[in-house]
């Protein structure tokens, strides 16, 4: 090789290095890479992200509860006649009646969500209580760590 | 005289761009930074009940409500991570004498060490998609309300920004009681 070198070697070599760099980084995020070679962090990042899903799932439910309260005493206040809808409002008795039965529904989703994530967050504790560690040569038969 | 002419359109074409640059710079400084921050500063992650309380207040106060109390209120934080969160329910009465309840969100910023607002919005207002069907409103009436919403929004918490100064520092240490 000629010196001084290319410039077009010069980022050649660069590039490459810059390459190789992000193949190593990525890599080192890979479940294989992260439980055996840093359990501690890989882990820790399980379960915050675990516990941070759980948190917002039970926020979903509540503000639909808050909702359906909301709803409900609207309803209650339009046949009391406190509220009183302004000319042209999309808010009647049938219109609140049906938000009450949309509500339900959607909340029985974030009912489920809530369960679903609450798994996933004892999944993960469970998973590191056991010493758990991505097999590198294939899952075993069933998928998880047994304690 | 063409080049006169030609420059002087290159400068009103500059001065329209910095004058929009500067206006979607101004929106995003407002909501993404100084909004949600306003007068929760220096509250503690443990004084989430007096965070929820200010913010409360401010924002049921600039929508022409009148705070009574939390109907519930939640904080969560992680036990790895220092993530936090703070929500609620507050009820309030509007003008005519109805029963509102305002939703009341607030995250604990890691990176400025103070809570900031969230998602927080009025429940069931009469612009809430809860009362949409399949056919009503239309398409445009649906867009209309979208940015009615959105523009309410915006000018609520630029009344509580204008209002919030001088009124957050006599609110300091007035929580409600029963939180």
């Amino acid at each position: 090789m000629k010196w001084p070198l290319s410039r077009e070697t010069v980022v050649r070599v660069l590039l490459i290095v810059a390459l190789g760099g992000t193949l190593y980084k990525g890599f080192l995020k890979t479940p294989e890479a992260a439980s055996h070679l840093t359990p501690k962090a890989f882990f820790d990042g399980l379960v915050n992200d675990g516990e941070n899903t759980a948190i917002m799932k039970e926020r979903h439910r509540d503000v639909l509860e808050a909702t359906d309260k909301a709803v409900r005493v609207r309803l209650d206040e339009l046949r009391s006649g406190v509220y009183k809808p302004a000319p042209g409002s999309l808010v009647s008795e049938a219109s609140l009646t049906r938000a009450i039965r949309k509500d339900e529904a959607t909340r029985a989703r974030a009912e489920d969500d809530v369960l679903r994530a609450d798994e996933k967050l004892e999944r993960a504790r469970r998973l590191e209580a056991a010493g758990w560690r991505m097999g590198l040569f294939g899952c075993t038969p069933a998928g998880e760590g047994r304690p | 005289m063409s080049r006169g002419r030609c420059s002087l359109g290159k400068w009103l074409g500059l001065g329209l761009l910095a004058v929009v640059l500067g206006g979607v710079g101004g929106l995003v400084w407002f909501g993404a930074w100084y909004y949600p921050a306003l007068g929760l500063a220096g509250i503690p992650k443990s004084g989430y009940r007096q965070a929820l309380d200010t913010a409360a207040r401010g924002m049921t106060a600039s929508d022409g409500l009148v705070f009574e109390d939390f109907d519930f209120s939640k904080f969560r934080e992680v036990a790895r991570g220092g993530e936090a969160y703070a929500w609620g329910a507050a009820r309030c009465k509007a003008a005519d004498g109805s029963t509102t309840f305002y939703w009341v969100y607030l995250e604990w910023s890691k990176k400025r060490g103070q809570w900031l607002r969230n998602y927080s919005l009025e429940l069931a207002a009469p612009d809430d998609e809860i009362y949409f069907t399949r056919l009503v409103p239309g398409q445009l009436g649906r867009a209309g309300m979208a940015a009615g919403k959105l523009l309410g929004q915006l000018g609520s918490r630029l009344r509580e920004a204008a209002a919030g100064r001088p009124a957050g520092q006599d609110r300091q240490g007035l929580q409600s009681p029963g939180l």
